[in-house]
């Protein structure tokens, strides 16, 4: 009865992921990504118990509350994934698409690999058992670490890089889950503690680059120290502060 | 109940101190106490928290001691590591204030209480996912550290630093969930491992081995890595080096370590190949680091390349797939902790003391401070140790257990000889005559009875939330606000020269729009009787200005002519017997502030005593003191390869 439900809520979680990639405005990518690692907690079989749904959405609501106000006085419009539109829902299709079918075949190769030796609740076991909701969580993990991807290793925009880090996040409880590795209301207690401190880090350094650059593009950070290198003889009017 | 108050303690401190620190004045200073008092309370709980030898069961079957059912577990090297680090966080809390004021504590002391709390999570976790996730919020701790910083750069490398906490956090988790489907898959087999040479098996292993080896490197910045840890150490307070350079990475490099032993190694995986390749890069970029610390001529960055250099060491504990180095491996990241705080600490009070991180420039550093010299033959010590130490008997057995074969030599020997001659180099520097930034220094254990240094300020007077303190100006009865020269980073500004003992006249300059500049650069004189005067540069913005390679000379115009006393009171007298110094003196409320003023004067000597006792408790800890080594191969919970 549930699993469409659960299914719908997985690809709603890729529709967020995709908004927060693919949006040119802030602040509905922050909102796309933080609903993304929210709606990533449901995706479950079985489903969560209701303090660690409630734990992670308070996780959800307070890391993104406070990207949220860092964005205050920030431009309307940010660096974007240069796929645009289209090319995020393509790459995220194509990405659910192979998550799909890789979580079907590794379910039935340790289905076919361990037989009769699978029981349930041990780390696997939905997954060889055919779960539509296993399959759809490790699809839903591959697009948001394919979407995360771009803007964590090659960063060009701090808030950017957080929101694909939050994305990662995501995908990381989702694998979680699906592989039923470790299921413990602590651990996700922890996954909500992470997603609010790494919305507050992130809120803090969206709130330096506006106070120091005005915009939200991450500038060189391998100036020399002026202070320090063979100084010439017109060094000393230099901005040592820099 | 213990573990909880710890935890309890380290985040209400984390966030306290960290509210009042920002806020400046009194507020500012009663953080700082307050975060001190929260490291010596964590310091006291982790030191009486119990064993799980002395864990007992009540009725109902939970178990005292721990928390929520059992997740977390106090452990004997929980309690080894959180005593230690607190420890050694009071005394470097000190030096920060000694150097800059509550100013080089904004930052410092609330992360390093949280990475206290996410420490103390991560080593008692007793399932690897917990303890990776703790790890990774743990890391979270430098941003507040870089983001005190004034320069521009700084919410770069915060970002960075955001990205290297989380994503490798990320990746040992997920290692960590697909290899509990693939034990199942392999030990299924009734006719034994189905894990083959090239089998799919045998892959997924071997990438997940060299993911956690490259996570593991990225977090301690091992080359190529390397680029993240230099930017820190030129943003970074000095006084903070040692939590983001050191402590920080621990926590994920205990738990990946923890993952390969307790989960990987199980599985007896034919992955030859990739412990080769670890091997070979480990051993390239830990010489690579002691190299470039060899010839760099940074003192600051030839203390992170150092700590790169020694940190890397433990990556082999994750390519020997090895669970019986478990043990050492934590033993080792421990130590390297301990000893590089006192390095980088030390590096720190050197560059105070002589105002440049130039090595060349710190020539004959040795003559006027033996006890920084004998804290650095002490850090030496305990980085390498004698046959028998602990410190010795890790590097043995992460070197001849991680590599094995012909390896094991070259990974014990070649990184000893690399590193060793940095700190030849420096010692034997300190031993040549002396520079002039040397030369002007105030001598060690003459400043402590009988060179008291007074600082004068010139105008303009300091702005912002210092801009009502009290500095004594020559020939004056009224005190002129200013930023007192003992609460602000000296480093950097470089005198022109010493003058002549008694009166002196100095010519300073100024720039001509310095009173419309949102920062001025405030002179600041250092008086001492015999030694004649300095000048310093330093910028005035609310103490938190970085090493700046201004000086009073280099400014272009407006000369201001200063005219000083043949003499200055005796060291245990009121410099300057202000009319605010009296009224602080009969209204007899200010206990405190003669304290401040006792520990201004001596403060070259605390310093030096402070950078002693971090390397004599280096050397403690390498030589095995604390019971390091077997609270270190300590069984885990869920660890089931330490079991």
């Amino acid at each position: 009865m549930l699993t469409p439900i659960l299914v719908l809520v997985a690809v709603l979680a890729v529709a967020s992921g995709v908004v927060a990639v693919a949006a040119p405005n802030p602040r509905y990518a922050t909102l796309g990504a933080f609903a993304a690692v929210l709606l990533a907690a449901l995706v479950a079989d079985p489903l969560p118990s209701g303090a660690a749904v409630i734990a992670r959405l308070a996780g959800a609501v307070l890391g993104g509350w406070l990207v949220w106000t860092a964005l205050r006085g920030a431009p309307s419009a940010s660096a974007r994934s240069a796929l645009g539109w289209p090319g995020a829902i393509g790459v995220a299709a194509a990405a659910f698409a192979i998550g799909w079918l890789a979580a079907s075949s590794f379910g039935a190769t340790v289905a076919v690999g361990v037989g009769d030796g699978m029981v349930a609740d041990v780390p696997g076991a939905t997954l060889a058992g055919g779960s539509v909701v296993a399959r759809a969580a490790i699809a839903t993990a591959a697009v948001l670490a394919v979407l995360a991807a771009t803007p964590v290793v090659l960063p060009r925009d701090g808030h950017r890089l957080g929101l694909g880090l939050v994305l990662l996040i995501a995908a990381a409880s989702l694998l979680c889950d699906a592989l039923g590795a470790w299921p413990d209301d602590v651990v996700e207690l922890a996954f909500a503690v992470l997603v609010a401190l790494t919305g507050a880090a992130i809120a803090a350094v969206v709130a330096a680059l506006l106070r120091t650059g005005g915009d939200l593009v991450l500038h060189d950070v391998r100036a020399r120290e002026p202070a320090v290198r063979h100084r010439a003889a017109d060094d000393a009017h230099r901005d040592a502060a820099r | 109940m213990t573990l909880a108050a710890l935890l309890a303690v380290g985040a209400v401190g984390a966030v306290g101190s960290g509210w009042a620190l920002g806020r400046g004045g009194s507020a500012s200073r009663l953080g700082a106490i307050g975060g001190v008092l929260c490291l010596v309370l964590i310091a006291l709980l982790a030191a009486l928290s119990p064993t799980p030898a002395t864990l007992t069961a009540d009725a109902t079957g939970a178990v005292a001691g721990t928390l929520w059912n059992g997740a977390l577990v106090p452990g004997a090297y929980l309690r080894v590591v959180i005593v230690l680090w607190s420890a050694a966080s009071v005394v470097v809390a000190g030096v920060a204030w000694l150097l800059r004021g509550t100013d080089g504590l904004r930052g410092l002391l609330p992360a390093t209480l949280a990475a206290l709390v996410g420490t103390a999570v991560t080593l008692a976790a007793s399932s690897p996912v917990l303890g990776v996730v703790a790890a990774g919020a743990t890391g979270l701790a430098s941003v507040p550290v870089v983001l005190a910083s004034p320069r521009a750069a700084a919410a770069a490398i915060a970002a960075r630093e955001v990205r290297i906490a989380v994503a490798t956090a990320l990746v040992v988790l997920a290692v960590a969930s697909v290899a509990p489907v693939l034990e199942r898959l392999i030990f299924a087999n009734p006719d034994g491992p189905a894990s083959s040479p090239g089998s799919g098996t045998a892959a997924a292993i071997a990438f997940g081995l060299l993911a956690i080896a490259l996570v593991v490197a990225a977090r301690v910045g091992a080359i190529p890595y390397h680029v993240r840890v230099s930017a820190l150490t030129d943003l970074v307070a000095p006084g903070s080096l040692p939590l983001v350079a050191a402590w920080l990475p621990l926590p994920l490099a205990v738990v990946a370590v923890g993952v390969v032993a307790g989960v990987l190694a199980p599985l007896k995986p034919p992955v030859g190949s990739a412990q080769a390749l670890i091997i070979a890069a480990t051993l390239l970029a830990t010489l690579a680091a002691a190299l470039v610390a060899l010839i760099q001529d940074d003192l600051r960055h030839a203390v992170g390349y150092l700590t790169i250099a020694d940190l890397g060491f433990v990556i082999l504990a994750i390519a020997s797939l090895d669970p019986l180095l478990w043990g050492p491996a934590r033993t080792w990241l421990l130590m390297v902790a301990v000893t590089k705080t006192a390095l980088a600490v030390w590096a720190a009070v050197v560059e105070n003391r002589f105002e440049t991180r130039s090595v060349p420039e710190l020539r004959g550093w040795l003559r006027p401070s033996p006890l920084l010299g004998c804290a650095l033959l002490l850090i030496v010590l305990a980085t390498y140790g004698l046959p028998g130490w602990a410190v010795m008997n890790a590097r043995v057995a992460l070197a001849g257990h991680g590599a094995g074969g012909p390896w094991d030599a070259a990974l014990l020997v070649a990184p000893i000889l690399l590193t060793l001659p940095a700190y030849v180099r420096w010692l034997w520097l300190g031993m040549g005559a002396a520079t002039s930034h040397v030369d002007r220094a105030t001598p060690e254990l003459a400043g402590m009875s009988k060179l008291p240094t007074r600082r004068l300020a010139l105008t303009p007077p300091a702005r912002g939330r210092n801009a009502g303190l009290p500095i004594e100006q020559e020939h004056s009865d009224t005190p002129v606000s200013a930023t007192p020269g003992w609460l602000a980073a000296p480093a950097g500004g470089a005198p022109d020269r010493a003058t002549q003992a008694g009166t002196a006249t100095r010519t300073t300059t100024a720039a001509p729009d310095a009173e419309a500049e949102p920062h001025p650069t405030t002179p600041v004189l250092d008086v001492r009787p015999g030694t004649g005067v300095g000048v310093r540069g330093r910028t005035g913005r609310t103490g938190r200005g970085t090493a700046s390679a201004m000086t009073a000379s280099a400014a272009p115009t407006a000369a201001a002519q200063l005219a000083l006393p043949a003499a200055t009171p005796a060291a245990d007298e009121p410099a300057v017997p202000t009319p605010r110094r009296a009224l602080r003196a009969t209204s007899g409320a200010d206990a405190a502030a003669q304290a401040a003023d006792t520990i201004k004067r001596h403060r070259t000597g605390l310093l030096s005593g402070a950078v002693l006792a971090l390397a004599l408790l280096a050397s403690l800890v390498a030589f095995g003191a604390f019971d390091v080594a077997s609270a270190a191969c300590e069984p885990v919970p869920g660890i089931s390869a330490c079991s």
